[in-house]
């Protein structure tokens, strides 16, 4: 049998976790709470010329 | 993109990324890309004179887009320091940063996993000395991850209790305990499979860096710093590892595990590795030629 064809990300038709590509998951994706607020410092985020991002964190 | 391919026998995905064959590799330290950049000299990845501490995306990235990130974390623009000796409110900084970076990449969309680690020394494959770690977030649960995960809710279907609480109160006789305090434990596992494997773990039951109070912080930095230390007393030089934090994943999932930190230097000795061979790599079996309780007595002892 040849796995390559269909067990792969570049074949699966949406992310290689759906349907029956599954490695087996733990726990499901859900989530209530608001994001975490960071206390000691503060966060400055720049974009790269590439569009890569980069974070500064610094003292509050 | 990266390719993910399924491990059909081991049941696992592998991830291809060919472009990371042209990642940096160890550059003279005025050249370092990890460094602030000096006036006159060429723009490293972070463009300002002096930073506290850096996160951006690698730009030689296994996970990127709708799969998931590869950051690269940089504790302290000192090109010639490390993470154990920082000061310990600087570790709580730090620590404050893994928790943002960890909330914030396991709210994408396709992230089943956000794994903090740092390789330390070239031993390990480091391809930048300066002092740094790095965060992945997998679009899947890591297979080491998936397997704690597993035997964590088999222990608790059948005892009701953590495993990993069981495993700490199991070490409370202290001969493999390196040092604790009234919150965090550090001990070399009875099931060590390094000569100097060290875990590092809350004594209460906490999931993972969100769960962590002010004062589990402090203690966790100061016992960071201590193993960190330790380490590089042992055999009088900068201790090579691997340092690998098991978070519970994002979501409301996961209870049932325990954060810790798991710490693997390779060295058996001072000049002598141990290599993963035959039985390691081949069969998945650890062979270790060290007994847990004497290497945890030599880092207690200095």
């Amino acid at each position: 049998m040849n796995f390559a064809p269909k067990c792969t990300s570049r074949h699966a038709t949406q992310t290689p976790l759906d349907s029956s590509l599954d490695a087996p998951q733990m726990c499901r994706r859900v989530w209530s709470s608001e994001p975490l607020k960071i206390k000691r410092l503060t966060k400055r985020v720049v974009i790269k010329p590439d569009g890569r991002y980069l974070i500064y964190y610094e003292r509050a | 993109v990266s390719e993910l391919r399924w491990h059909p026998l081991l049941e696992e995905w592998v991830t291809v990324a060919p472009w990371r064959q042209d990642r940096t590799y160890h550059p003279p330290a005025d050249h370092c890309p990890l460094c602030p950049t000096r006036p006159g000299m060429a723009e490293t990845e972070i463009p300002e004179p002096d930073y506290h501490i850096a996160v951006f995306e690698n730009r030689f990235p296994a996970y990127t887009g709708d799969q998931g990130r590869c950051e690269v974390v940089c504790y302290t623009p000192d090109h010639d320091s490390s993470l154990g000796e920082q000061s310990v409110d600087h570790i709580q900084d730090l620590i404050e940063v893994w928790r943002d970076r960890t909330d914030e990449l396991g709210r994408l969309p396709n992230v089943r996993y956000v794994y903090v680690f740092e390789n330390r020394g070239e031993v390990i494959g480091v391809t930048l000395s300066h002092p740094h770690g790095q965060i992945y977030a997998y679009p899947f649960v890591p297979p080491v991850i998936q397997r704690e995960l597993q035997a964590e809710a088999r222990h608790k279907r059948k005892t009701g209790r953590c495993l990993y609480c069981d495993v700490i109160a199991g070490e409370q006789n202290a001969e493999r305990i390196v040092f604790q305090d009234d919150r965090w434990i550090a001990f070399v596992p009875a099931f060590a499979r390094w000569p100097y494997e060290v875990h590092l773990a809350p004594i209460k039951h906490r999931g993972g860096l969100a769960d962590l109070d002010e004062a589990d912080d402090e203690s966790f930095a100061r016992s960071l710093k201590e193993l960190l230390q330790k380490y590089d007393r042992l055999f009088k030089m900068p201790l090579p590892y691997v340092m690998a934090m098991h978070q519970k994943p994002p979501g409301r999932g996961g209870s049932h595990h325990h954060f810790h930190v798991e710490f693997y230097p390779p060295n058996r000795s001072r000049d002598k590795l141990k290599y993963l061979a035959g039985s390691e790599i081949g069969a998945g079996a650890f062979i270790l030629d060290a007994r847990a309780e004497d290497t945890a007595a030599e880092l207690r002892g200095i």
